[in-house]
């Protein structure tokens, strides 16, 4: 009944009488659990919880209140944020009983505006590195290949159809590049646009939650929740859409993601003003890792400890390598962070948004760490980590090949943003239907 | 339990001391990058900028 269909579809299905909101839940929860085998994007499917919060929205609906566009919408959160007597294991072998209290902010919001919550997704340990006994999510489209990280669980369970919405977070592209490698549309908000109190201790300054689904409106629909509005993204009209192709960024691509991604750039040209522009990314993955792994290991040495040899080889590895960074390296990395924040800035002010591929090649076959691609490769993901502006990756071409394109839009308009790749979305998919 | 904490120190710094110049080291997985990163970012001019400048209170609305 659910699979496959999306938040408004959802919605339409319940305001019109054609179902309940548990018998969506119970489908979505038939849907999820056929899946899991085949793919492990769940650590805890929380039937329970659903079936209580379905039987609530169907007691709304019968007294005639409305709670908003996510009403008896099954959802999923990265296993990282609390949730009240459920466990928060932050994909680690050492948090399996963790039950950290009350709900997260941003669970509490999506309670409130009825949206059900079928299970906590999984991912990388802590956001690094690997549980030996979780194992990575596998990728709908292929099982033999990873669903990318280290919101892959979240992507997953939204491109197998089993559920239309999921959060993930993404501190280094943790929701972009899953949600390019599954072929569906995440977006990595402004830093601080979205509450992330409830939350496990993460690298705090590069770190957002962001939602995931199958299309950008289903996105800006979670994203009016999950900030606290009770309405949908204000409207931006249909005005001149300025995009500004990011130069030199589809460097490195492999061919299939190369040439979609070059077909979608052309169509933007036929109907947008498309200009290009030249940014500095020297030094930029230096700067994120370096910040990244300081704050990590700063967040994580002491709440971790008498824990840390559960943890993974990566994980330990990490905060070993966030201690040996010299005090005056770290400050290298934030001045280089400066200079990116004010060159994206300043091509921002005469284009409405930016462009660039979301990953460059296919889904990973393995879960290695290091390889010379992921730390020192020609990546637009974790740059915006740095800088804060939001970005949501659309896919692109063949489902599971990569293919995709990130939309960076300007600090805190991310409505602006959302609107901008609304038309961006509408635009590719009108030239990707078979004419007839 | 004895904190795993320590040893995690004295590995992260016994590295950066073991990196320096007349020290001969054959690092593995992220160490090799972290030399990397570090002499990447020892290269680049950056001095007219402030290091904290891009960060930003959170924006996030309160509570509806």
């Amino acid at each position: 009944m659910t699979s496959g269909r999306s938040v408004s579809e959802l919605a339409a299905l319940l305001r019109g009488g054609e179902c309940s909101a548990v018998e969506i839940a119970t489908s979505a929860l038939e849907a999820v659990e056929e899946a899991e085998p085949r793919l492990r994007a769940f650590i805890t499917i929380t039937a329970r919880r659903a079936l209580a919060q379905a039987r609530a929205v169907d007691l709304a609906i019968a007294q005639g209140r409305d709670l908003g566009p996510l009403m008896g919408v099954p959802w999923a959160v990265k296993d990282v944020f609390a949730t009240e007597g459920i466990p928060t294991t932050g994909g680690s072998d050492a948090l399996r009983d963790h039950r950290p209290g009350p709900d997260a902010e941003i669970v509490s919001r999506m309670d409130r505006a009825g949206a059900v919550l079928v299970g906590k997704t999984n991912l990388h340990e802590l956001g690094w590195g690997l549980s030996r006994e979780i194992g990575r999510t596998n990728n709908p489209h292929d099982v033999s290949l990873g669903s990318g990280g280290s919101s892959g669980g979240s992507a997953a369970a939204v491109a197998c159809g089993a559920i239309p919405l999921a959060v993930g977070t993404d501190g280094g592209g943790s929701v972009r590049m899953p949600a390019a490698y599954c072929a569906i549309v995440g977006l990595k908000p402004t830093h601080g646009r979205i509450s992330m109190a409830g939350h496990l201790p993460a690298a705090w300054s590069v770190g957002d939650a962001g939602p995931m689904a199958r299309s950008v409106v289903d996105v800006a629909s979670a994203f009016s929740v999950l900030t606290g509005q009770r309405a949908g993204p204000a409207s931006h009209g249909r005005s001149e859409l300025r995009i500004g192709l990011v130069a030199e960024a589809a460097e490195g691509a492999s061919a299939e993601v190369g040439e979609a991604y070059a077909a979608a750039t052309s169509a933007l040209a036929s109907s947008f003003a498309l200009d290009e522009v030249q940014l500095d990314l020297s030094g930029a993955f230096s700067a994120w890792a370096i910040t990244y792994a300081c704050e990590l290991s700063d967040a994580l040495r002491h709440w971790l400890a008498g824990r840390i040899g559960e943890t993974s080889p990566e994980l330990q590895e990490i905060i070993a390598m966030g201690l040996a960074v010299p005090a005056p390296s770290y400050l290298q990395a934030q001045r280089l962070r400066t200079r990116l924040f004010h060159d994206v800035e300043a091509a921002l002010r005469t284009r409405e948004v930016l462009v660039t591929p979301g990953v460059l090649g296919p889904p990973p076959a393995t879960e290695d760490y290091w390889t010379d691609d992921e730390a020192t490769g020609n990546s637009w993901l974790s740059p915006l980590n740095l800088t804060g502006h939001p970005a949501v990756v659309l896919p692109l071409g063949r489902p599971g090949s990569g293919a995709s394109m990130q939309v960076i839009g300007r600090y805190g308009d991310d409505e602006g943003l959302l609107a901008a790749a609304l038309r961006i979305e509408e635009l590719l998919t009108a030239r990707s239907q078979p004419r007839s | 339990v004895t904190s795993p904490g320590p040893h995690l120190v004295e590995i992260g710094t016994t590295w950066w001391l073991r990196s320096q110049p007349g020290h001969d080291t054959a690092e593995t997985g992220g160490f090799k990058y972290l030399r990397l990163w570090l002499a990447e970012l020892e290269r680049i001019d950056l001095d007219r900028f402030e290091p904290f400048d891009a960060l930003r209170p959170p924006i996030d609305p309160p509570a509806a």
